[in-house]
């Protein structure tokens, strides 16, 4: 029997007609896979954030948006919709907050020299929970704060029937009050630092605080996981149309170049139906958005570079690559070695044949 | 183990160009998709499991650390999402075999009857064991499961199979067959 089923089975299967492969299909859910995983980290980093204060008592209602409920020390959060935001530029974050459902008074005297990498902030149409990763390269500071709307805090002491086991926390907060809004922080972060940041806070205004926040964001549109944003600013013209591409970024070139496609700018993701899956892991309905960081026009360039002598492998450049189009005849495209001793190279290319000429540094 | 796709094809998907994981995903995709209409029984859920098994072999093979690695890597996705899928339809309604994947033919018929009258964990270890030849040892690592606990399930779907396709039970097995059965 075993023998027959076996060739059978083999035969058999081998005859079934195979569907045609949609290679669009394919990349759509490969983007969309990594854009669940990148949320995956982000919401469960914002859930472990939250904590609260005295607020106001909602009793087991959980709301459409989000809710944060605080017992003894333990903290649950459920958030069921959320915007990720890697490397937000000020733009994006005045955009993000002006529907805030509290007066948001960001972090001040946050260490001088610390940039934020990520927000958070839940739910997506109108943000009652905003949270945001502090760090500093060269003193090693790591910092989050989640800022919280009191309306959607309980904190009777109970939490409501029925909550998943996976979205209570054990993990210790401080936190406090500044005007309208609860401030918490991971205790890990030094009293002093909670101390001098809460007597900023409570002397600055919303506006005061978003304009000092401003200038830890950077001040180009990255959109690789780079660490060397402080240092690439000031080669390129500040604004959205300067592009920081990651390792990420430029394997993709040659796929987008075939296709004749724009780099598009997955930096900002919407999260909806939120929720615990299996009891352990987070699961969502992810929207990355998609606007054009780099025409496809201006992807030929970046590829012209990568192809030119100078380059010795298009896919391993060993480089992160900053984009810029100073007019409608060229483009500016610097190579910026991942190697510290390397030196930074510029190029300008041609919009036109495409020709890659080295370019003076200014 | 079986080869997926050729040697060269998947040492250059390993270096990260992103052209040669998409001639990678088309190499594989024939082979991904009648896997998974085999152990879940319906075309249309297939291709998703098989899509969604072929995304992830384009989004992640950088991550493989070596070519030879590549088919248990590619069997454990193609048997995870199938076996997501066939969970996420059990939830909509009773579970459906589709007994004629292949074509109207009585051998056609009586194999996906066979399949679909297994329980989906014996088909799992059934369809790798017997059609794609793999050993118990392969099958338990690809479903994270306990060696002893694929013999086990290859036993109990050989009592059903022999009872479901007795008229085949007269033929004598191969050397390399017996040599598997002993393994039990």
């Amino acid at each position: 029997m075993h023998s027959d089923f076996s060739t059978r089975g083999k035969a058999v299967r081998e005859s079934i007609p195979v569907p045609g492969l949609h290679m669009d299909s394919i990349r759509s859910r490969s983007r969309a896979g990594r854009a669940r995983g990148r949320v995956r980290t982000a919401v469960a980093g914002a859930a472990l954030l939250v904590a609260v204060g005295a607020g106001a008592g909602v009793g087991a209602k959980i709301y459409e948006g989000v809710h944060v409920w605080f017992s003894g020390n333990k903290v649950a959060t459920v958030v069921h919709s959320g915007t990720v935001m890697h490397h937000p530029m000020g733009s994006d974050l005045r955009k993000a907050v002006a529907g805030a459902t509290f007066p948001v008074v960001f972090p001040v005297g946050v260490p001088a020299g610390s940039r934020i990498d990520l927000v958070t902030l839940a739910p997506v149409d109108h943000p009652s929970m905003i949270s945001l990763s502090y760090h500093d390269e060269k003193t090693g500071f790591k910092a989050s704060f989640a800022l919280v709307d009191p309306a959607v805090v309980s904190a009777d002491g109970k939490f409501p029937p029925g909550l998943p086991a996976m979205l209570i926390r054990m993990t210790t907060f401080r936190h406090w009050r500044v005007g309208g809004e609860l401030v918490a922080a991971s205790d890990k972060l030094p009293a002093a630092d909670t101390d001098r940041i809460t007597a900023a806070m409570m002397k600055a205004s919303p506006e005061e605080s978003l304009a000092a926040t401003e200038t830890m964001l950077p001040r180009i549109r990255v959109l690789g996981g780079t660490v060397r944003v402080a240092i690439v600013e000031d080669l390129a013209p500040p604004g959205p149309n300067s592009v920081l591409l990651g390792e990420e970024q430029i394997r993709s070139i040659p796929s987008l170049v075939e296709r004749h496609a724009p780099l598009a700018d997955q930096r900002i993701l919407e999260a909806t139906s939120i929720g615990p899956h299996q009891g352990k892991i987070i699961k969502a309905q992810v929207r990355p958005h998609h606007d054009v960081a780099v025409p496809a026009s201006g992807v030929r360039a970046i590829d012209a570079v990568l192809r030119s002598a100078d380059a010795h492998d298009r896919n391993d450049c060993g480089c992160e690559i900053l984009y810029y189009q100073p007019d409608s005849s060229t483009y500016w495209v610097w190579k910026i070695p991942l190697a510290a001793s390397g030196a930074v190279k510029k190029y300008a290319v041609d919009a036109t044949t495409f020709a890659v000429t080295p370019a003076t540094l200014q | 183990m079986a080869r997926w796709a050729p040697p060269e094809t998947v040492s250059a998907a390993l270096t990260g160009d992103e052209a040669a994981a998409e001639r990678l995903v088309a190499a594989v995709w024939p082979g991904c998709f009648r896997l998974a209409a085999a152990v879940i029984g319906d075309r249309g859920l297939a291709e998703d499991a098989a899509q969604e098994a072929c995304a992830i072999v384009h989004r992640k093979i950088r991550g493989v650390r070596n070519a030879g690695a590549f088919d248990a890597w590619l069997y454990r996705i193609v048997m995870r999402e199938a076996a997501r899928v066939r969970r996420k339809n059990a939830a909509a309604g009773p579970e459906t075999f589709e007994r004629s994947l292949a074509s109207d033919e009585t051998t056609a018929l009586d194999v996906w009857r066979a399949l679909g009258d297994l329980s989906p964990e014996l088909r799992d270890v059934t369809v790798l064991f017997y059609f794609d030849d793999l050993k118990s040892e392969e099958i338990a690592s690809i479903l994270r499961i306990a060696h002893p606990t694929v013999r086990t399930r290859l036993a109990r779907a050989r009592e059903r199979l022999r009872g479901l396709l007795g008229d085949y039970g007269d033929e004598p097995l191969p050397a390399q067959t017996e040599t598997k059965l002993h393994a039990f």
